[in-house]
């Protein structure tokens, strides 16, 4: 299956951007990964981020290590839960920020 | 160790809106998978919206690969709606007297520039000049009745 993958700067210094991953199976879009990403010690590092991998939609929190410190299950066809993942990055980037930023690794 | 940033609202401003421009990005893909063809992968984004009447045109632009006459190219193209994302992927043979020049295609079709705000600038301004036809809800190159 293709896989696509496509970055986003957010800001001019190149700190946050978000990230969206992609896979298509006969034209059609299979699964997406849209996640917000922060600068950390020169590597780009996921906060934040819907995906329907596994079947379902869902939304991950995830710490400096990678792990997944909260996931939940995000109800809807994938546009819905781009909808839903737009109005809540959008609104909390601050905060997922702040949290990750501010947990000791 | 803990990191606090801070940003001025007008960085905020922009860093929440490109956040919205990706997610309507991700909804014009899942509307319409064939933008997927023309955008290749590992490729950085960069978007604007334009108003026309009643319809949000979605511009995303991307660098394209780069060659002997061309070393650093962006090129914007319409992603949404689905249905002007599509008028802008069909092929058209330039028109003798525009050739060369932004008239030389449909308004929906694809400008380039040397950087992504040239390539988005130049899009916009075709599709705003071309505004009458959008508003008038006709197709890009036809006349109305």
């Amino acid at each position: 299956m293709p896989e696509i993958d496509y970055a986003v700067p957010l800001d001019d210094d190149g700190l946050e951007w978000i990230r969206v991953r992609l896979t298509t199976a006969s034209g059609q879009v299979t699964t997406f990964t849209v996640q917000y990403e922060t600068m950390l010690d020169g590597q780009r590092l996921a906060v934040v981020r819907y995906d329907n991998a596994h079947g379902f939609c869902h939304r991950d929190i995830l710490d400096r290590r990678g792990n997944v410190i909260d996931k939940r299950l995000v109800l809807g066809s994938p546009a819905e839960v781009a909808t839903l993942g737009k109005q809540d990055i959008a609104a909390n980037w601050r905060h997922y920020q702040a949290a990750f930023l501010g947990a000791d690794a | 160790m803990s990191e606090h940033r801070t940003y001025t609202p007008d960085q905020e401003a922009q860093i929440t809106q490109r956040i919205g421009q990706a997610f309507d990005f991700l909804s014009d893909v899942l509307e319409d998978p064939s933008i997927l063809d023309d955008i290749p992968t590992e490729s950085i984004l960069r978007f604007s919206e334009v108003l026309i009447g009643d319809t949000v045109f979605h511009l995303t632009a991307y660098p394209d690969a780069p060659t002997e006459y061309w070393p650093v190219r962006w090129t914007a193209r319409v992603t949404g709606p689905a249905r002007w994302a599509a008028e802008g992927r069909k092929e058209v043979r330039p028109t003798p007297p525009f050739a060369g020049s932004k008239w030389s295609s449909p308004p929906t079709h694809p400008e380039h520039g040397h950087t992504p705000e040239e390539a988005l600038a130049t899009l916009e301004e075709k599709l705003r000049d071309s505004r009458h036809r959008f508003e008038a809800g006709t197709r890009p190159g036809r006349r109305s009745a």
